[in-house]
């Protein structure tokens, strides 16, 4: 066990020290608050002022409101709908003030690259292929869910450029030492600056002529496309999952470990559904950001509300029992760490293995679940305080079944930590 | 006065303790200073500080710690598990007091 532990740690310390998935993560953790906005726009327009599947199906009054629907869009589409543009400013800014530099001109910087490497016209042709207009802009493909990992990389790759760049003396323009500290280091930066958007833009310019496509449709299909794919599949998630648990079972906080490879892929699924729902189509990931924190972070990680439920139907012993009663608040709003350390799940091999056997059963039963129709998709983001029920209710864009899935998954897991609970007090009591 | 900060993932959990050790010190007539932070705020929230913690779950960051800690010459340590599973404030008050050396004060 403590060897584990020691491997784990060692694992843990690596991705706490790389720098890009350091960027990464924190850079989900700023815009997550802003997906949850947007969310609230899609509540508005899609569960409360809709005639076909919200409220205004069944109380007509609320249709008078409709009027504010274009506003609500808006919230909906200027946050969602760019989240690739704020991925790209938060992990250039993180990424540039971990290596010394300016946060505010390497986001920016960052930012101005994907424009560079964006596709910027677009002829609209006839039937005959002779081109009646010419559009021009960044389409929302590039800003949006499908442009994250785009982001992402051209940030890293502007921010490493200009990083190396930085460092060649003879290409920053040095400024006599009268003049202002802030002045001179915007011209030492001129050129650095100027070459990091020219390489982007010849990198960019290589793909197209080789592959014919532009950037974000090269990263994509080749990057993204796959991930997500392996992300939404079971087999995909319980992996993550099982790593997630493994980490917490020796004390480490697993989600915060790998958060920077899960939290890409788990957000964009997310928000690929919330897109589609706005738009009126049908929404396809099974698995997302809120489908996790609904069928395994049901009072924290391991669903350990449901160990917190098992402690106080059959637990005896005082010592459990007054634990079970302090972390039940806390459980309610999924902070699982009293539970945690406190019987403790942590590093004790009798309570370890429902921890993990009730993840895995939760998660493969919220899929079942939601494959068989019982339990709806969800689409909407929620912080990750939501108390249960709520969190499974209102991710699914108010839908009941969503609570009740919720419910079910958290009885299920009582059940498969409840036997193991009257084992831990039999051992306890040995022990004495 | 002491000057203490707790830090988590997202400064949440160790939320809880803090109210117990805020609660411990006020049994004890100590004006304190005690909050929880999120780890990635620790350049931050260890300004002016006399003792730093992190919650156990965030341990692999220590290192990191003792680099930002150490450069103020602020003693960090990690929160022992079963004090934080407890949330034991007075344990963790104490530990705090034996690390900024005003044990003798109590």
């Amino acid at each position: 066990m403590n060897q584990l532990s020691n491997a784990l740690m060692k694992v843990g310390k690596w991705a706490d020290k790389n720098e890009y998935l350091n960027a990464v993560k924190e850079a989900f953790q700023m815009f997550i608050p802003f997906t949850i906005i947007g969310a609230m726009g899609t509540l508005w327009t899609s569960v409360l002022c809709n005639a076909n599947t919200g409220l205004g199906s069944i109380f007509p009054p609320i249709m008078a409101l409709s009027f504010l629907n274009p506003a609500f869009n808006a919230v909906n589409f200027c946050t969602i709908g760019y989240i690739g543009l704020g991925i790209t400013v938060l992990v250039g800014a993180l990424l540039g003030s971990s290596k010394g530099h300016d946060p505010i001109y390497c986001g920016l910087l960052s930012l101005l690259c994907l424009a560079g490497v964006s596709q910027s016209s677009m002829d609209v042709a006839a039937a005959d292929g002779t081109v009646i207009e010419t559009i021009k802009g960044i389409f929302n493909s590039n800003l949006g869910s499908t442009g994250i990992f785009t982001g992402i990389i051209v940030a890293i790759c502007s921010v490493e450029l200009f990083n190396t760049i930085m460092k060649i003396d003879a290409l920053r323009i040095k400024m006599p030492d009268k003049v202002p500290g802030s002045v001179a280091k915007s011209f030492s930066s001129l050129v650095p600056g100027f070459l990091v958007i020219l390489i982007m833009g010849l990198i960019s310019l290589v793909i197209y002529t080789v592959i014919g496509g532009y950037l974000n449709d090269f990263i994509y299909n080749l990057i993204q496309a796959p991930l997500l794919r392996l992300g939404s599949s079971l087999p995909g998630i319980l992996v993550f999952v099982l790593i997630a648990v493994m980490l917490w079972s020796v004390g480490l906080h697993g989600e915060n470990m790998i958060n920077g490879v899960l939290n890409p892929i788990l957000i964009s699924l997310m928000v690929e559904n919330t897109e589609a729902v706005e738009a009126d189509g049908a929404t396809m990931n099974i698995i997302n950001f809120s489908f996790y924190r609904t069928f395994l972070c049901t009072g924290g990680t391991g669903m350990v509300l449901a160990l917190t439920i098992a402690f106080l139907i059959t637990g005896k012993r005082e010592e459990n029992r007054s634990i079970a009663k302090l972390s039940l608040v806390s459980n309610l709003f999924n902070i699982g760490e009293v539970c945690m350390f406190g019987y403790p799940v942590v590093l004790n091999p009798i309570l370890i293995i429902p921890f993990i056997a009730s993840s895995l059963a939760s998660i493969i039963m919220g899929y079942v679940l939601t494959a068989i129709h019982i339990c709806p998709i969800m689409y909407v983001n929620m912080p990750w305080t939501m108390p249960p029920f709520l969190l499974g209710f209102l991710a699914s864009g108010g839908n009941i079944m969503g609570g009740v899935c919720q419910l079910i998954a958290l009885a299920v897991s009582t059940l498969i930590y409840l036997p193991f609970v009257k084992l831990y007090e039999k051992q306890q009591a040995a022990a004495e | 006065m002491i000057k203490i900060r707790l830090f988590c993932a997202a400064g949440m959990s160790t939320g809880i303790l803090v109210e117990r050790m805020i609660k411990s010190a006020r049994e004890r007539g100590l004006e304190a200073d005690i909050a929880a932070a999120p780890a990635a705020a620790m350049e931050e929230e260890t300004q002016g500080i006399d003792v730093a913690f992190l919650g156990p779950q965030v341990r692999y960051k220590l290192d990191e710690a003792k680099k930002i800690c150490g450069e103020k010459k602020i003693p960090v340590e990690v929160i022992p598990m079963v004090d934080y599973g407890t949330m034991n404030g007075k344990n963790v008050l104490d530990f705090a007091l034996r690390l900024s050396g005003r044990e003798e004060q109590q």
